[in-house]
């Protein structure tokens, strides 16, 4: 947070170049998201965590309720894919959203062309950063995925009312009108996950960036861990940590925004390049959600369809 | 809890409706300004002790949001201000040792003397599409040029060549001047999805209509214009009341308490300490 207040407010255009908003930018883009997705809203967040470079009554977006309905182990793998995966990482760790560029999700939904981008060429800076960055990788590499017990140990944790607590007799008036709780045959809505998912602007990196609350199947909230398994695993240990809200009194899972930027860089040159109409700058946040959905492959949020 | 501390008293708070099937109470519920077609009008009170939350009697406390629901439908209050009809009333503990967060939403319904019955049809059944689609603009409309919440439910009728009347509860009278009882229609600002049940507000809305205007039978249009996350009103729904028996001078018999996932009626529980437990947190934290 100090490193956001020491930052000075980005104030000239340079999405184009480096792929970062100004503020003034993101609530352009808001606002067009919010105009083509009525399922995203502005939110004005607490008071005293107000940013003065924002509108008061346009602090960060939100969207509840995303339906969240498999799990990351339940995507389906393509043969060759392990291979990428390692060669990505080895030289080049910007490409990381390429990885599973070819993972299709079991319904059957076509993977985003939005993935695929690994042949991009790398400047002699980049290159060193990135080598900088290898030895961190490295560690990140070893890690492996959540064994079963972690999961155990997990699920002691899903809240119970203490016995003492619960009422047993209460009783109300019948209630013919009432929907019957039991799930009969003709119960057609599969419970699912669901998120609330908010986008901030991240003065540091200038980027927007993503906070995700979980639900299960009974609303409530879930832990870390379980958030994690809705998370593409290249990602999920790496640039995924549970950090506080910049506008809530709360500590949320939020991808970190760190590599947004060149990221996003590189998707708008790669519009470009295959001759499509050059991004609009309103525009951003539609294409920076097909980047997340790269992150959060079975989130269903992304109702924009092409909207470009 | 940084601004109520230990004042246990019942204080009023708002919500907002959203589509699909959920109320969201949050930060800005303490913002009584809530401004909105889709608000939701509430009381909070939140028990310091275990104990408290347990034994407060709930019968009362639901008794008394019913009564002031009734009283809000009886006075006219509701008429102008439709998130009275969409109410709730939320008893809370919360646990800051254990960041363990008790809660219990109850949302008043208040009871028909005979039950009200309604026949369910898709609105593009009964409706032609450019109907649908001037419906929606013209309720647009009424709402931009509207602050208060007097929009969840509007009055609607066919006008002269093609085209589609809205007006305000307030107008009801005037408004049906010359339309059968049986073409008397009500646009609900449906947040439900279910194919066939109408969000819980309308229930409120229909004993008013009761209370009020001694209906017998009305049209109600479940209207739902989102459909997967687009404007789409194609998933509306079109129900035929029937509105049997009188109401008397007194409050109805209600119900309303939040039944848990597994159907019983009880109170509910977060754990939050993965959220909020700094040594958790030290764990995920990189």
């Amino acid at each position: 947070e100090w490193r956001e207040y020491l930052n000075p407010l980005l104030r000239e255009s340079r999405f184009k170049e480096t792929g970062v908003l100004t503020p003034e930018e993101f609530v352009l883009a808001g606002d067009f998201l919010v105009y083509k997705c009525p399922t995203w809203a502005w939110s004005k967040g607490l008071p005293n965590k107000r940013k003065d470079f924002l509108p008061a009554d346009k602090q960060y977006l939100i969207t509840r309720n995303v339906p969240c309905l498999k799990r990351i182990a339940a995507l389906e793998y393509k043969d060759g894919d392990e291979e990428e995966v390692e060669m990505d990482s080895a030289e080049d760790d910007d490409a990381w959203v390429a990885t599973h560029k070819n993972r299709v999700i079991a319904s059957g939904r076509e993977a985003e062309d939005i993935a695929d981008m690994d042949e991009a060429d790398l400047s002699a800076d980049q290159q060193k950063s990135l080598t900088a960055n290898l030895a961190h990788l490295s560690i990140a590499k070893k890690e492996e995925p959540a064994p079963a017990g972690e999961e155990v140990e997990d699920l002691e944790d899903i809240p119970d009312m203490d016995e003492e607590l619960e009422i047993v007799d209460m009783e109300e008036e019948e209630d013919p009108a009432a929907m019957s709780n039991t799930a009969g045959a003709d119960d057609k809505f599969v419970r699912t996950r669901t998120y609330d998912m908010s986008i901030t602007y991240d003065k540091y990196y200038q980027t927007p960036r993503v906070f995700l609350f979980g639900y299960d199947e009974n609303r409530n909230p879930l832990t870390p861990v379980q958030i994690f398994q809705d998370i593409s695993q290249d990602h999920a240990k790496k640039t995924v940590t549970i950090e506080s809200h910049p506008h809530e009194s709360l500590s949320l899972a939020s991808i970190h925004p760190c590599k947004h930027g060149n990221v996003m860089k590189r998707l708008i040159d790669q519009m470009v390049e295959s001759g499509k109409e050059e991004l609009r700058v309103d525009q951003y946040l539609l294409l920076f959600l097909k980047f997340m959905s790269s992150v959060l492959p079975t989130m269903e949020y992304d109702y924009t369809g092409d909207g470009f | 809890m940084d601004l109520l501390r230990l004042d246990a008293s019942l204080i009023s708070i708002s919500a907002t409706v959203q589509s699909p099937n959920n109320l969201c109470v949050d930060g800005d519920s303490f913002d009584s300004k809530l401004t909105t077609f889709s608000a939701s009008s509430g009381t909070l009170l939140n028990t310091n002790t275990v104990e408290d939350f347990k034994n407060r009697d709930k019968n009362a406390f639901i008794k008394a949001a019913a009564e002031k629901l009734w009283v809000d439908i009886t006075s006219g209050e509701a008429l102008t201000n439709h998130a009275l009809l969409a109410c709730f009333t939320l008893l809370t503990f919360a646990d800051l040792k254990k960041y363990k967060f008790y809660y219990w939403f109850a949302f008043p319904a208040l009871l028909p003397p005979e039950h009200f019955t309604g026949t369910i049809s898709e609105l593009k059944d009964v409706w032609s599409q450019p109907f649908i689609t001037r419906l929606q603009s013209a309720i647009e409309n009424t709402r931009s040029a509207s602050q208060l919440p007097d929009t969840m439910f509007l009055l609607v009728k066919k006008g002269d060549g093609d085209s589609v009347i809205v007006g305000k509860l307030s107008e009801w009278e005037a408004f049906w001047e010359g339309v059968d009882e049986a073409e008397r229609t009500v646009v609900f600002s449906d947040p439900s999805n279910l194919p066939s049940n109408p969000g819980w507000a309308l229930r409120n809305f229909l004993i008013l209509a009761k209370h009020r205007f001694k209906t017998l039978s009305l049209n109600v249009i479940c209207f739902r214009d989102m459909l997967q996350g687009k404007r789409d009103a194609s998933a509306s729904l079109f129900v035929r009341m029937n509105l049997p028996g009188t109401l008397g001078d007194n409050c109805p018999k209600f119900v309303g308490w939040e039944k848990n996932s597994s159907g019983k009626l009880s109170p509910r529980l977060v754990d939050l300490a993965p959220m909020m437990d700094p040594t958790r947190l030290a764990e995920t934290a990189v």
